[in-house]
């Protein structure tokens, strides 16, 4: 390449774990120039985030670097001194992490945040880093930069924040931007926004910017090059349109059908197993666990990196398979409307309410309460057996409403039918068979199992709170784990020791183990990634099939909606904006808020 | 530091608090002689090899009365703890549970015990229980209290917020399994750490009830009471003050840093898991 700005070679990172160099990173080259994206993808624990904290000279105490080089320019990182490096910092390379909150002083006003790294890098007077700062707010579309320069990190919004980020690395005019995850944390409108400015900014600015992600879709949007990354090994590198539309390697592949497609042209498949520590290293293909196309030479011998045409290299024996096509059939079965004409669920004009909290005792005493409307005037039916999908962004009531269904917070006006039954009339046996009837699966897995309870108690709970023996409920929870596809030397292990997906999948269990007539899902695949996602979903499809039970689905990914909800209903600041069918509303919008979540959702 | 090392004040502190309490075990079933055995003939005997530690003005042997303080007052430190946690922990779990006005009711109260300093708190339930090791232990008990439930309460309410515990809620379980079975079995960490300095604290405020003689009576002898028999004779002879002023010393000492070093260390494993 022309000018190089960034030069990666033969890069090994090794992390010691109680005496035994665990590898994360392996024989890592790769090249980047000025005014170039280089997007890295990878699941979780394939080390990409690893590869931009070595390049910053961060990594963790006990990582060692066995061998390889990382080159700014002609200056060789790997051996900077202190010194250098506090200059080097900032000055060349920047970074910009997954949680702007996390990475802003909270006393302080987001405007001398950046001046201050203005003044720390650049000979400059305070009034000119002033002015620099508001010319660089203005550059990353913050809106009124006077006004917002004196704002306080919390009175941002997380799009607006991670847009300070942008300006806080930029206004240090570095040559080389790391990005790990910038926009998984957001919603997806904000994200398409950011996207589109990270990519602009790159070109501006001639910077040479590496994107890290899980998320195809995103890496899509800004990448020139992509960096498919496997088990801390290169799989495949290229120019971002091959890479994405003829994959050479099989691990690429199937990361691409493992995505939810928005058109539902065919389902997301999983890639079975995670990554995996038991495979040889050295006389084997690291992916050869997972692999659809794994041959017998896959398993004797470690893969070079290939050269493939047009300037990709990919480390597979083989040369680019044609991606085959799934030997399962295509899900039809679910995009038959199996749902009755009845509702089991029905809210009609319901409005919720969050006390607004004051400072001290105001707000306390009675007459003094302020609320803060969640929710306006929703109402809509779920039919039973059927799916339906609340979507909207963070803050438009979605999550707020799964709250009221449960019974964790009051109905401020309206009502909730279920079966026919108003739900704030409910005698207690009757909430209690109800609360039976109607279970929830959240988000965060480590956050909705107990941290110090086996799993398999954990799953028998609900059965023994209705009332049945322990046998009956530790057999119920068992064949329950099975049915999510963990078998028997799960039951007694903890939490901790679990992947996220496999969380998740308890966390399913749990919900599914009292056979309820209503499952809420609370964007239940959203901290996942997506190959675990694709199980996730199949999973869910399934138990949907085999016992009937009604879905109500929390997202904010229209992807993955398209997966499993049959109806849809779309939510902004607590006010419905559109409801019907998903294949009308997907193929003919109404609602302009609807078009935009439309347009904004990413595809490969 | 690895994850594994163990913090240099957990291993002095864990030590210093094995050794005390094996010496209280010790002291409470042997001592070398009789602790209340008076020998008028050798008053204020300097240390020896059979009385390291010396006599006192009735010439009893003071590594005798050590021994046997021990027990009386590690169990004063202990005891009182453990009183004060079987009342902190339910208040805590029920307030953080409940929330709102129940919550802020109960936490008002919790600031007007706040606002007495522990000890003084504690010499007022002694003035109407009257004075013994029991009462004084119970009197530390009660007065140290409303600290827990002041921290525990936080910990319970971080705890509450987990998707776990909506689950429970939403699945219709109890609020005493809730507080109990899932919230509780999350917070021990934070409890032994608090408690561990609390000993320390309980320790210390016993031996100063016994000394204002409001604690353990004579002829039976805590370090506190020792302590005051001590400094009343330091013009006869140091010794009798010296062992039991540093024994204190030492076992508060220890106490603080193995609570402390515990804090830091758990808070230093949470930094590894997330970084």
């Amino acid at each position: 390449m022309a000018d190089t700005v960034l030069s990666v070679r033969d890069l090994s990172i090794e992390f010691d774990v109680g005496g035994i160099a665990r590898p994360a990173v392996r024989d890592l080259s790769f090249d980047l120039s000025a005014g170039e994206v280089l997007g890295i993808v990878g699941e979780s624990g394939s080390g990409k985030s690893t590869i931009l904290f070595a390049i910053m000279r961060y990594l963790a105490d006990n990582a060692r670097v066995p061998n390889g080089s990382i080159r700014v320019g002609t200056q060789e990182l790997l051996t900077l001194s202190r010194r250098e490096l506090d200059h080097f910092r900032g000055n060349r390379i920047a970074m910009i992490f997954q949680d702007p909150t996390g990475a802003l002083n909270p006393s302080m006003r987001v405007g001398d945040q950046i001046a201050e790294g203005i003044l720390r890098h650049q000979t400059l007077t305070v009034a000119e880093a002033r002015a620099k700062t508001m010319s660089w707010m203005a550059r990353v579309q913050l809106e009124t930069p006077k006004l917002t320069y004196a704002k306080f990190p919390h009175e941002l919004s997380g799009g607006q924040r991670q847009r300070v980020m942008i300006a806080l690395a930029l206004a240090m005019e570095p040559d080389v931007l790391l990005m790990d995850e910038p926009t998984t944390a957001l919603d997806a409108v904000v994200q398409a926004h950011i996207l589109e400015l990270v990519r602009t900014l790159a070109v501006e600015e001639n910077l040479a910017l590496v994107f890290v992600t899980h998320d195809l879709a995103a890496i899509a949007k800004v990448a020139d090059r992509i960096l498919v990354l496997y088990a801390g090994e290169l799989m495949e590198n290229g120019p971002a349109n091959l890479v994405l539309n003829n994959p050479s390697h099989p691990y690429t592949q199937a990361l691409l059908k493992a995505m939810p497609k928005l058109d539902w042209s065919e389902p997301a498949l999983a890639i079975p197993g995670m990554i995996s520590e038991a495979v040889d290293r050295f006389s084997a293909c690291v992916f050869v666990d997972r692999c659809a196309q794994v041959k017998e030479k896959c398993r004797t011998t470690r893969p070079k990196l290939e050269p493939r045409r047009n300037g990709v290299v990919s480390r597979c024996h083989f040369q680019p398979f044609k991606p085959k096509l799934s030997a399962r059939p295509p899900r039809v079965e679910i995009s038959i409307p199996v749902k009755d004409s009845s509702s089991i669920l029905q809210l009609n004009n319901v409005t919720l309410e969050y006390p607004l909290k004051g400072v001290g005792l105001s707000g306390f005493l009675p007459w003094e309460a302020k609320q803060f409307q969640a929710v306006r005037d929703v109402s809509f039916n779920v039919p039973a057996n059927g799916a339906l999908a609340i979507v909207g962004e963070s803050g438009s009531g979605k999550s707020t409403i799964a709250r009221a269904i449960l019974g964790l917070m009051p109905v401020a006006r309206g009502t909730l039918i279920f079966g026919g039954e108003d739900i704030a009339q409910f005698s207690r046996t009757r909430l209690r068979e109800f609360r039976q009837m109607v279970q929830i699966a959240f988000q965060h897995p480590t956050s909705s199992l107990n941290p110090r309870k086996r799993i398999l108690h954990q799953v028998a709970r609900p059965v023994l709170l209705a009332g049945q023996t322990r046998d009956a409920g530790l057999q119920a929870a068992e064949e329950m784990l099975s049915a999510v596809g963990l078998n028997a030397s799960f039951h007694d292990r903890m939490p901790a020791s679990l992947s996220g997906g496999q969380l998740q999948r308890v966390a399913i269990a749990r919900a599914f183990v009292s056979c309820p007539k209503l499952l809420i899902l609370d964007e239940p695949t959203t901290a996942l990634d997506v190959s675990v996602q694709a199980g996730i979903l199949e999973l869910l499809v399934e138990l949907k099939l085999n016992t009937g039970c009604t879905f109500l689905l929390i997202s904010h990914d229209l992807a993955v909606v398209r997966q499993i909800a049959q109806d849809i209903l779309v939510l902004k600041g607590g006010v419905v904006c559109e409801t019907g069918d998903i294949d009308q509303v997907f193929s003919n919008p109404q609602h302009e808020y609807t078009k935009t979540l439309l347009n904004a959702a990413l595809q490969v | 530091m690895k994850r594994g090392d163990i913090d240099t004040s957990v291993w002095v502190g864990g030590s210093i608090t094995v050794f005390a309490v094996l010496f209280a075990i010790l002291g409470f079933f042997w001592q070398p002689f009789d602790p209340l055995m008076i020998d008028l003939t050798s008053r204020f005997a300097d240390p020896s090899l059979a009385h390291p530690l010396g006599k006192d003005g009735f010439g009893r042997d003071m590594l005798s009365r050590l021994m046997a303080g021990a027990w009386k007052s590690l169990t004063m430190g202990f005891g009182a703890t453990f009183l004060a946690l079987s009342i902190g922990v339910p208040v805590a779990l029920f307030a953080g549970y409940m929330r709102g006005w129940v919550d802020q009711l109960i936490m008002r109260v919790v600031d007007v015990f706040l606002s007495i300093p522990s000890l003084v708190f504690a010499l007022i339930i002694i003035v109407s229980l009257g004075t013994s090791h029991m009462n004084a232990l119970i009197a530390l008990g009660i007065a140290t209290s409303p600290r827990f439930v002041r921290i525990i309460r936080t910990i319970v309410m971080d705890t509450m917020a987990h998707d776990y515990v909506t689950a429970a809620r939403a699945r219709g379980e109890t609020a005493l399994f809730i507080q109990y079975r899932e919230v509780l079995p999350n917070i021990w960490p934070p409890i032994i750490i608090e408690g561990s300095i609390n000993v320390g604290f309980a320790l210390m405020a016993g031996a100063a009830l016994s000394y204002l003689g409001l604690g353990t009576q004579p002829p039976a002898a805590d370090w506190g009471v020792l302590v005051r028999d001590g400094q009343q004779a330091i013009n006869q002879s140091i010794w009798p003050l010296l062992g039991p002023a540093i024994t204190i010393s030492i076992a508060i000492v220890g106490f603080n840093l193995l609570g402390e070093g515990l804090r830091d260390q758990i808070a230093r494993t949470k930094v590894h898991e997330h970084g």
